[in-house]
């Protein structure tokens, strides 16, 4: 019998599926995608509802039911892959995976749990940045959501740990420089952010963020970072450079360049190249971006998956993933082996 | 023709193929019903546009071969006549290198009726 109701349940949702994907093949509004990424979480596709949630929010920022939305699926996507990090590490407790664990419960609130993760984080291996990190980010976290500036101060003290013990990760470097001007230690916080982008000129988030701070120290209001950079615990940009080094090593490779969901080149790599000039590519790739998610979503084949474009002794691939979109330059001919080269690296990757 | 368009979906087992103008004018069309050729031909040609000015925003003088995209419903085919486009729509994952010949013959017989 409930076999029968089950069967029946799948039935119906794979017909409200097809006929969600129909309305938005037709017309990709707030309406339609809030109804195809709710039926995409409903039949297991939690990836795609994602992607389809990650679309509309570039094409309506100021959409509220899409932003709740998009918020409400992560969770639900970060909670299932909690329990498939768990699951791993009944066999394997490496520091990667602890700290994934540890991530992975902060974004779905169970702060609880982050702490237990942490804390065998802190006992298998004990004073290394990773594991400070680790800590400083749960407090960052807990701090965001109890106001307490105990948890604050925790979170400072591991995350400068974890800045001592390695000074040139970007991502230690960045949490640091926002904790400390949520204290309103502007300067430093300015030396750090100014670190950052003599390491990674190219960043948008270190620029924004000396904006904001010069701006805040100006001004000085109440609360100055609340909203705008709370989720940058979330951005695996460190993995970013791994996979730009792991890039380099594709026969021919002249550039690539790392968009994050928003649309903005985050990360970039360039070496000489006969065909482009791309120390200034960042404009030209972003409309590629724009036009290769918005304009193929219009003619009615689905979503955005890849573009490769081939002159007679140059390449360029455009590759959509869940969190983040690809771009890279190539002299020489790969045909359409290029496409599947950079996927199988990216899916091979710890960013993956 | 539309009879060349029709014979190269047949030859290259390929959904559907179309001529369009730089600015989305559709010159010929041999697609299936559930495809609109105008719709196609419009978006298809504001994304050509965009990326090959974009491309040549990056310093890059040499000419497009063609290009493919990759949906998840799909796949596009476009390869640039100088004063047209050719476009493809075949199945996802499909691979036209496998019937290059064909479509190299459907692009010659277009090319000397355009230039006729």
């Amino acid at each position: 019998m409930i076999y029968i109701i089950s069967g029946i349940f799948t039935s119906i949702t794979r017909w409200q599926l097809r006929q969600a994907l129909n309305n938005y093949k037709k017309s990709s509004g707030p309406r339609q995608s809030l109804q195809l990424a709710r039926l995409l979480m409903k039949s297991g596709s939690g990836t795609q509802a994602v992607r389809v949630l990650t679309l509309a929010k570039r094409h309506y920022p100021e959409h509220k039911r899409i932003q709740r939305a998009y918020r409400t699926t992560k969770r639900q996507q970060a909670s299932r892959a909690l329990k498939r990090v768990e699951r791993r590490l009944e066999h394997d407790r490496t520091l990667r995976l602890l700290s994934k664990a540890c991530d992975l419960c902060c974004a779905t609130q169970q702060y609880d749990k982050a702490t237990g993760f942490a804390d065998e984080a802190t006992k298998l291996y004990p004073d290394n940045w990773q594991t400070h990190f680790i800590l400083g980010k749960l407090y960052f976290q807990r701090s965001n959501k109890s106001r307490s500036s105990d948890d604050h101060e925790q979170a400072i003290t591991h995350i400068d740990r974890a800045y001592q013990l390695n000074p040139d990760d970007y991502d230690v470097l960045l949490l640091l420089a926002i904790s400390l001007a949520r204290v309103e230690e502007y300067g430093v916080a300015l030396e750090i952010a100014g670190r950052i982008i003599e390491l990674w000129p190219e960043d948008p988030r270190a620029s924004q963020l000396v904006r904001h701070v010069e701006q805040v120290r100006d001004s000085s209001p109440d609360g100055p970072f609340e909203n705008e950079f709370n989720d940058v615990v979330d951005s695996p940009t460190n993995q970013f450079d791994t996979l730009l080094d792991q890039l380099r090593r594709v026969e021919g490779q002249s550039g690539a360049f790392i968009i994050d969901a928003e649309g903005a080149v985050i990360r970039s790599s360039a070496q000489e190249s006969d065909n482009f000039t791309l120390s200034e590519a960042q404009g030209p790739i972003e409309s590629m971006i724009r036009a290769c998610h918005v304009e193929v979503s219009r003619i009615g084949i689905g979503q955005f998956q890849s573009c490769l474009i081939c002159g007679i002794d140059w390449q360029v691939l455009v590759r959509s993933f869940d969190l983040f979109d690809l771009v890279v330059f190539c002299e020489g001919s790969h045909g359409e082996e290029l496409d599947s080269e950079i996927s199988d690296l990216v899916e091979n990757s710890a960013i993956a | 023709m539309r009879e060349i368009l029709q014979q190269l979906n047949e030859n290259a087992d390929i959904l559907g193929s179309i001529v369009i103008t730089p600015d989305g004018i559709m010159v010929a069309a041999a697609l299936q019903p559930d495809l609109e050729e105008e719709k196609i031909a419009a978006f298809t040609s504001s994304l050509l546009l965009t990326l090959k000015k974009s491309l040549q925003q990056l310093n890059n003088s040499g000419s497009m071969s063609f290009c493919t995209i990759n949906s998840t419903e799909g796949k596009l085919i476009f390869f640039d006549l100088e004063n047209s486009f050719l476009v493809l729509v075949s199945r996802p994952n499909a691979q036209i290198t496998s019937c290059m010949e064909e479509i190299n013959h459907a692009i010659t017989e277009i090319q000397n009726r355009r230039v006729a």
